[in-house]
């Protein structure tokens, strides 16, 4: 019984062995083949490929303009190196290398946070807006319309309720001189000037311009607003 | 054999009791665990937004006192330092150009200005940065003119670096 399973084991080594080896050859010979393959004279010669129609006057008849074909294409002579034609080489401009300064991308992030503020208020989208902020009790803001320190977000919230009411297209603010710093992984400071331009239906423009603070944290993979301080341009 | 299972309840019963002991004992001590870090955690925020506060304090007192060198202490001398002021329209950056403009007030002779800071706020950002707000009121008496009263509020950002709380951005605005 043993010596059975002896013979059976060292018959199934010799087949794996057998079908090693067979598995190698049919490699071996389809790298063979690829080797045997003529790489493509095109590339390598362009002087040896015929001229090809568009230089023929027109009235030539199409028959007699030759075809190319893999035929007439003809195999280099190993002593006959192809003439090649200088060809102009296309200026490369160069390109920045990618930066590896993990800020650029993190301040690209703060930044487009910022700007979705703007989006929110000239389409008077109060969802869009309320994804801004962190709604939190550690809310806060300084208006430049109002005097004392609104805190917690449904105060922060409220103070914009009369620019979100407005119609879509009514509001637009234009940031200037934006500057970001980042404090830490997970703060980040936004400055700038701002021109905010208010159209209410059937009264007169009202433009405002001054300068914004904005606190932002990142909290849970976003970037949101915990802080704001708007201030008119002093006289 | 009606004895028997009362004594066999009654063992249960037992075993029960201890088994209810037993979970409200480990139920307790973990609340009571959780509930220790909790207060931990809650005093410590607590001391570090003292900190905060005092060192945001510290302006004031540089101002009160004309104290250049304290003044000087409270801010990264860095580019990063920006400054919205009250009096100029644009952003000031870097330290250099934010110190300039507290060089007349901190050349008023000592006790010609009085600075208060009314409802301050301090708001945690992570461990190493802070928001602290408030309003605030300047007195300034310059020397042979008139008093000049300031109304306004104040932001400034706060960043631990070193062990101290620096401030690397104020922006301060009058009231409305």
């Amino acid at each position: 019984m043993k010596q059975s399973v002896l013979t059976r084991t060292a018959g199934l080594g010799k087949q794996i062995a057998l079908g090693a080896f067979l598995a190698l050859l049919v490699v071996s010979v389809a790298a063979c083949g690829d080797e045997a393959t003529p790489a493509p004279l095109a590339t390598l010669a362009p002087t040896a490929i015929p001229t090809v129609a568009p230089t023929i006057a027109p009235t030539a008849s199409p028959t007699a303009t030759p075809e190319p074909t893999a035929t007439s294409i003809t195999t280099p002579d190993a002593t006959a190196i192809p003439t090649v034609i200088p060809t102009t080489i296309p200026k490369i401009d160069p390109t920045p290398s990618p930066t590896t300064d993990p800020t650029v991308a993190i301040k690209a992030e703060v930044a487009a946070t910022v700007r979705q503020f703007g989006q929110a208020l000239s389409t008077g989208d109060t969802e869009l807006l309320a994804s801004l902020f962190l709604q939190s009790e550690k809310t806060n803001s300084f208006s430049n319309s109002e005097p004392l320190r609104i805190n917690g977000w449904p105060g922060v919230e409220g103070s914009f309720k009369g620019l979100l009411s407005l119609p879509p297209g009514s509001v637009s603010l234009l940031h200037r001189q934006g500057r970001i710093d980042l404090l830490s992984d997970e703060a980040a400071l936004w400055t700038g000037h701002f021109i905010l331009n208010i159209r209410p239906p059937e009264q007169p423009r009202q433009t405002v311009e001054g300068r914004i603070t904005a606190v932002l944290q990142k909290v849970d993979g976003k970037w949101l607003r915990v802080h704001m301080h708007t201030s008119e341009l002093p006289p | 054999m009606l004895l028997e299972a009362t004594n066999q309840m009654s063992k249960t019963l037992k075993k029960l009791a201890i088994l209810v002991v037993v979970t409200l004992a480990v139920v307790g001590s973990i609340l009571g665990g959780l509930s220790a870090t909790a207060n931990a955690q809650s005093s410590d925020e607590a001391a570090i937004k003292a900190e905060v506060k005092a060192a945001a304090r510290q302006l004031g007192k540089a101002l009160n006192t004309s104290d250049g060198e304290l003044f000087d202490t409270l801010w990264l001398h860095s580019d990063k330092v920006t400054y919205v002021s009250i009096t100029q329209p644009f952003r000031i950056e870097g330290w250099p150009d934010v110190r300039q403009p507290f060089a007349g007030l901190l050349g008023l002779p000592a006790g010609k200005l009085s600075h208060v800071l009314r409802q301050e706020r301090v708001d945690m950002l992570g461990e190493d940065v802070a928001l602290h707000t408030a309003h605030f009121i300047v007195r300034i008496r310059p020397p042979g003119a008139a008093t000049i009263i300031l109304n306004g509020r104040v932001s400034s950002v706060l960043q631990k670096i070193d062990g101290k709380w620096l401030r690397v951005h104020t922006h301060t605005s009058a009231l409305p």
